[in-house]
């Protein structure tokens, strides 16, 4: 693999989980007993949240018909329902322990999660969209289309994968936790006390222990299949429909 | 429109209106200012749709629109300097807010964010808005530009280092 060239470059690597499974161990040594570099590398972690809360906007906003059409979109979807269901396969997570070979657009946000480190590094790269009582992992559920990266308060990273309807009507997320070898797949489903977690697999399940998650009673950790069963999930949500369910913050129609 | 289309041709449309947040944000990236990125945005479609054909199916929609964006604007600069018409820096993202309303005091953190954005040369920006913004690995980053990830790594390192000059000037006190 390419190797850093100079101690920025590795910082940077590091942040854009670019270093291979052993110099990313030796850097998380290194940023327990270096506290200079710690406060280096939660400095630039800072600043890249800050940039994506800048550029955050487009990502919120509705995209109305008027725009579609002004863009020679409208009208698509009329006459080929086949062309809109969402390909599983591409939007699956990388294997855990491969590096720098990511299919399809999944970085290894890798962030390290244990005591010390993370409280040196004091993250503060948080997903911010109104601020307020809901938690960032509310938050990103609630705002993040799938296939894209959020932040959590933690640092940890979470990915949507896709978004179903459960059979009593709840809107559901099946999404990624972390990534490589200290990743997970969940499903949450949200109500009025916000998203739900509903089954987590076992590297999940780890990640999982912050106060900003809440597992619901009856959570499945032995699998998401048999969670996808208990739910009498409906097909996944196309890309449009997801984006209105996430423009009109999750709320059915028929509320 | 076109008319007499085969039956089996390509239509984007809906996948394009899935990945469009995700374009208008590389756009506004890009582009140094909303009304620039709006333009972007909607050049890269028009092209895109007038090209569906030479997409190939099964590879990254998202990876190729960004292509199709960043010859565009690329295109525009040239025409603009040609032109000898100057693109000033500090009027992109200088005076508005989140909504694009102009406000007379821009100093929000936000705001600062946008302008160092802004204030970088193209290839960085391009890289960061690629791997930081939408989550690409150095290896796509790579691939799309067409440069080694050694140069990915580099730039990228330069352009952190760059927004975190402009991100705490005059907070040199620490």
């Amino acid at each position: 693999m390419t190797e850093p060239a100079s101690p920025d470059e590795r910082i940077v690597a590091f942040l854009d989980g670019a270093l291979d499974d052993e110099a990313q161990a030796a850097f998380e040594a290194e940023l327990a007993s270096n506290p200079a570099l710690a406060a280096e590398v939660e400095r630039m972690l800072a600043n890249d949240g800050l940039l994506q809360e800048a550029f955050a906007g487009p990502m919120a906003k509705g995209v109305d018909d008027a725009l579609l059409a002004r863009m020679g979109l409208a009208g698509a979807g009329l006459s080929q329902p086949a062309a809109s269901v969402i390909d599983l396969a591409s939007r699956r997570p990388a294997e855990p322990g491969i590096a720098n070979d990511n299919p399809s657009g999944w970085s290894r946000w890798w962030l390290p999660l244990g005591g010390g480190v993370a409280a040196a590094l004091a993250l503060m790269v948080t997903f911010g969209l109104g601020g307020g009582s809901s938690s960032s992992f509310d938050a990103a559920l609630d705002a993040t289309p799938s296939g894209q990266i959020a932040a959590l308060e933690d640092g940890t990273k979470l990915t949507p994968v896709l978004s179903f309807r459960a059979g009593d009507g709840r809107y559901c997320r099946e999404f990624s936790l972390g990534s490589g070898a200290a990743g997970g797949t969940g499903v949450a489903c949200r109500d009025d006390g916000g998203w739900q977690v509903e089954a987590l697999d076992q590297g999940a399940t780890e990640l999982a222990s912050s106060d900003e998650i809440q597992v619901a009673g009856g959570a499945d950790a032995s699998g998401l299949d048999a969670a996808y069963d208990r739910l009498a999930a409906g097909d996944p949500l196309t890309g449009e429909a997801e984006l209105e369910m996430i423009t009109s913050n999750w709320k059915n129609a028929e509320e | 429109m076109k008319t007499g289309s085969p039956p089996e041709a390509v239509d984007l449309r809906e996948d394009i209106i899935a990945i469009l947040p995700r374009l208008r944000r590389f756009c506004l990236a890009l582009a140094r200012g909303p009304d620039r990125a709006d333009d972007l945005c909607q050049a890269t479609v028009e092209r895109a749709l007038s090209r569906q054909g030479q997409f190939t199916p099964g590879t990254r929609l998202d990876s190729w629109m960004y292509r199709i964006a960043q010859n565009i604007h690329i295109d525009e600069g040239r025409r603009a300097n040609i032109r000898g018409t100057e693109v000033d820096v500090d009027e992109a993202f200088a005076l508005s807010g989140d909504d694009g309303v102009q406000i007379v005091e821009g100093r929000s953190d936000l705001a600062r964010a946008r302008q160092a954005m802004a204030a970088l040369p193209i290839e960085q920006r391009t890289l960061l808005a690629l791997v930081v913004l939408d989550g690409k690995s150095y290896k796509e980053a790579a691939d799309m530009m067409d440069i080694p990830i050694g140069t990915v790594m580099s730039r990228l390192a330069r352009a952190r280092r760059a927004i975190d000059q402009q991100l705490h000037k005059g907070a040199e006190h620490d």
